[in-house]
């Protein structure tokens, strides 16, 4: 069509609109053609099928503002340059700046540090954990919302036996994701590790109310509670509850534990038990049996 | 036309060589012969090159104007579009000078010595000397458009500047100085972000009256920028909110009268950047056609009285074929199949072809860019400066496009594109269709800068066009049309005596033989710039012209007959002569 040859362009464009009678493109291009063609009686109709099949066609529109001039009908012309006008206006609404252009700085830096994090993860892998720390470090600057990121620090900070280091990053991610458990679950760990045992105290408790169906803040407030030797009747409730919820070898465990600091060396020798049923490999609890089974 | 047939038949004798040329022999020593087969060859190389040939004389016209855009990285949008440029006869010397528009510092940055507009004196023979001192017309002020027009009637040529910021009038004292006379005339036009600036007759009066584009409503304040893979860039027009356009009615008294309003223009907001006014309609009176940016275009029908109404959607040039907005840039008028209607040619944004719209009469137009190949080489590019030229006087006109980037750091995001590249020039293969012929003519084409505005007009009244471009942050490029296949030539100087004194507006038809163009003096256009009143027309191997149609702004008509071509002629209002072979006053 735009090269002139216009009847070759009818031809196939009025096979393409028996084949797909539902192309309001085609019946568009054909209306473009006839219009090129000088035939602007055609063009109207191809144009106003063009419109049937898609009634805010702006483009059609055009095209029949364009024919219905040529065919001296000013008052249709008219109608149908309002049309277009208000549906170009439509168009314009989410129009921001140039065509071609965009706004995608913050796009960008989310994607270069995408790149960091992976070249720190080849790092890692390779063993360079320095290297590994550098390029996370980068990411996390580029994309400071990145969670991944935090996530891989803290891994890195673990392996490094930092673990100062990698609170500070379960805690960023608290911050980017206050309703998310699982940084509250890390916190308390770590916290607790570090002996920050009031810290660890409440993120346990934060961790239960973001998700009380899990076993794991009850399980582990439970078990700072034994290791601090403190809220031990709390400690025995905490456990059960984790229990409950799951029957891991780890609950099985604590809960015995508990039973065991408050005197109920029944309800622990049944619980320690299990959890040595479930993770027979598990010298700890091998341990804690041994020794219940001594106080028989 | 060269007309060299050179035979062969040559055989030693001694150390000279016997040629046999146009029925004749000649001795020739070899060394001498060399030399002329040297420069034979030179020459077919021309001629192989192409028939249009512009070469970069640049350094040697003594023009040291550097452009200034006025940045500090901040990427002010208004920074992106500047600057205009005016070719006129400001000393009425007979020969074309060059007023060069120029940004200004923006907020953050600062000059050591503050950039200004410049004027530069034709001396002739590629020299032009600097009196913008002298003149007094060194404008400070961001300048965006220009347009040159005798405002008050007195036989020189004024100047008008578009500016971010007020804008200024000189008025030409006649002696070489011009004197501001923006306040007592009622020009200054508040603190807009101007583009293209226009004089017309838009009620027949007999004086200019003023039509002021405005681009954006951009200030400190609603600055932004943007980024593409995170580099930052100019943002984009429609960032901006759009704005209407001024109109002023000259009083006569040298003041004009702000009718913006009451002549229907101001209904319209857009994002204006280039402008021609020009009778599109062959109806006798000036409309005005202003070209936006990412939006559609306004054709303001004039109903004869300076009353307007914008009808670009419904005469086809609001959009472009499909019924898409292009980031338009900048527009010329010619009348590009010689079929007596005035067609437009329109540049835009990158990845959007300059448009070619055909006049089809009854007032409208038709894109045909793709069926002439009026687009070619020009979608990789923003375009800016564009005219219609015949610059090889073959009787058709060809078109020139300024090319540049307005991202100055395009190719940091953007492989396919790059910031400083080479004009474009398509050659009018005389059957309606265009070819790119930017390779295969001079070195004038290989030049590459950031090109906006540009101005078309004969700098050495050697009968051909030549070519002046502002490129952005850099010198200037003049370009001396050296092609070496040139037709004849006419060239029409009007003189009004009831209308106003340059004939702007007036349409002139030229029949010579088989061959009838036709033109119209125009007061601004391309890409917000002034250029070509003196007008050229090309003749092809017609040695004289048989008749001359001069219709002046108003209905008055003039007629010259039989008329020697290769010459300049001055036609006078109601002259109404026909001169004898000689022919006007031809210089």
């Amino acid at each position: 069509m735009m090269s002139g040859r216009h009847d070759e362009a009818v031809e196939e464009l009025e096979k393409q609109v028996k084949i797909l009678p539902s192309s309001d493109f085609a019946y568009f291009l054909l209306g473009q053609t006839y219009l090129l063609k000088e035939e602007s009686q055609k063009a109207k109709e191809s144009y106003e099928a063009a419109i049937r099949i898609r009634p805010d066609y702006t483009n059609a529109y055009y095209g029949l503002t364009s024919v219905c001039t040529k065919l001296g009908d000013r008052e249709k012309a008219k109608e149908y340059s309002e049309i277009f006008k208000k549906l170009k206006a439509e168009e314009r609404k989410g129009l921001k700046g140039r065509k071609v252009e965009y706004n995608d700085f913050f796009q960008t830096q989310r994607s270069a540090a995408i790149t960091y994090i992976n070249v720190g993860r080849m790092y890692r892998d390779n063993g360079k954990l320095d290297e590994a720390e550098e390029q996370l470090k980068q990411a996390a600057g580029l994309d400071p919302k990145n969670v991944i990121c935090f996530l891989e620090l803290a891994s890195l900070y673990q392996a490094k036996k930092q673990p100062a280091k990698a609170l500070q990053m379960y805690q960023k991610i608290r911050d980017i994701e206050p309703e998310s458990p699982i940084s509250y679950f890390m916190i308390g760990i770590l916290s607790g590790h570090l002996k920050q045992f009031d810290d660890a105290e409440e993120a346990f408790g934060k961790m239960i109310s973001l998700a009380p169906r899990k076993s794991d803040g009850y399980r582990e407030l439970a078990r700072l509670y034994l290791k601090t030797g403190r809220m031990l009747p709390q400690a025995r409730q905490l456990a059960g509850k984790a229990v409950t919820l799951g029957g891991t070898a780890a609950n099985y465990f604590v809960f015995g534990w508990a039973c065991y600091a408050t005197g109920d060396f029944t309800n622990a020798r049944a619980a320690v038990k299990r959890a040595v049923e479930l993770d027979p490999g598990n010298a700890q609890y091998k341990h804690l049996y041994k020794q219940i089974q001594q106080r028989k | 036309m060269h007309n060299i047939s050179i035979c062969t038949n040559k055989f030693s004798k001694g150390n000279n060589v016997v040629i046999f040329m146009r029925g004749r022999f000649f001795e020739l020593d070899i060394r001498r012969l060399i030399n002329i087969l040297m420069v034979l060859s030179v020459l077919v190389c021309a001629r192989a090159d192409g028939a249009v040939v512009l070469n970069d004389v640049t350094r040697e016209t003594g023009i040291t104007f550097i452009h200034t855009d006025g940045s500090s990285g901040r990427r002010y949008i208004v920074e992106s579009v500047t600057s205009g440029l005016a070719l006129f006869d400001y000393d009425r010397d007979g020969d074309v000078d060059i007023y060069f528009l120029s940004g200004a510092p923006l907020k953050g940055t600062k000059y050591d010595k503050a950039p200004k507009n410049a004027l530069y004196r034709n001396e002739g023979g590629w020299r032009f000397t600097d009196v913008t001192d002298r003149a007094g017309v060194g404008d400070t002020g961001f300048g965006l458009g220009v347009v040159a027009g005798d405002y008050d009637n007195d036989g020189d040529l004024d100047i008008y500047v578009n500016n971010y910021g007020p804008n200024v009038l000189y008025r030409n004292n006649g002696d070489g100085t011009f004197s501001d006379v923006t306040a007592q005339a009622g020009v200054a036009d508040g603190s807009k972000v101007g583009a293209a600036t226009l004089f017309l007759d838009m009620d027949k009066d007999g004086d200019l009256d003023l039509f002021v584009a405005n681009y954006l409503n951009f200030t400190y304040e609603n600055h932004l920028m943007r980024t593409s893979k995170g580099i930052s860039k100019y943002a984009g027009p429609m960032d901006f909110p759009p704005m209407p356009n001024d109109l002023f009615r000259n009083n006569g008294d040298g003041t004009f009268t702000d009718v913006s309003v009451e002549s229907g223009v101001a209904e319209h907001k857009g994002w204006g950047m280039g402008g021609v006014a020009v009778d599109y309609d062959n109806d006798g009176d000036t409309d005005v056609h202003i070209v936006n940016d990412v939006y559609g275009n306004f054709l303001f029908q004039n109903d004869g009285t300076g009353k307007f109404e914008e009808v670009g959607l419904i005469a086809g040039i609001a959009y472009d074929l499909h019924g898409d907005d292009q980031g338009s840039m900048g527009v010329d008028c010619g009348d590009y199949d010689n079929d007596g209607w005035l067609d437009f040619y329109q540049t835009s944004y990158a990845q959007e072809q300059a448009a070619l719209y055909k006049n089809m009469s009854g007032g409208m137009f038709q894109d045909v860019t793709m069926l002439t190949g009026a687009g070619a080489g020009t979608l990789a590019h923003v375009t800016w400066g564009n005219s219609f030229v015949d610059f090889d006087n073959d009787g058709d006109l060809d078109i020139f496009v300024a090319c540049g980037h307005l991202q100055d750091n395009i190719e940091l995001y953007d492989d396919t594109a790059s910031s400083s590249v080479r004009n474009v020039l398509l050659m009018n293969k005389g059957d309606g269709k265009f070819v790119d012929v930017s390779d295969q003519s001079g070195d004038g084409m290989k030049v590459k800068l950031r090109s906006r505005a540009a101005g078309f007009d004969d700098l050495d009244n050697d009968g051909d066009v030549d070519v002046v471009i502002l490129n952005s942050r850099r010198e200037p490029t003049i370009l001396r049309n050296d092609s070496t296949s040139k037709g004849h030539w006419l060239q029409v100087r009007l003189r009004g005596v009831k209308t106003n004194r340059d004939g702007v507006g007036a349409r002139i038809k030229l029949t010579a033989g088989d061959l009838t163009l036709t033109d119209e003096v125009h007061s601004g256009r391309g890409y917000q710039s002034h250029y070509g009143m003196r007008i050229h027309f090309g003749l092809g191997n017609r040695e004289k012209v048989d008749r001359i149609e001069v219709r002046w702004v108003g209905g008055g008509v003039d007629i010259l007959e039989n008329i020697r071509a290769d010459r300049l002629v001055t036609i006078t209002e109601s002259s109404s002569v026909t001169p004898g072979p000689s022919g006007g006053d031809g210089r």
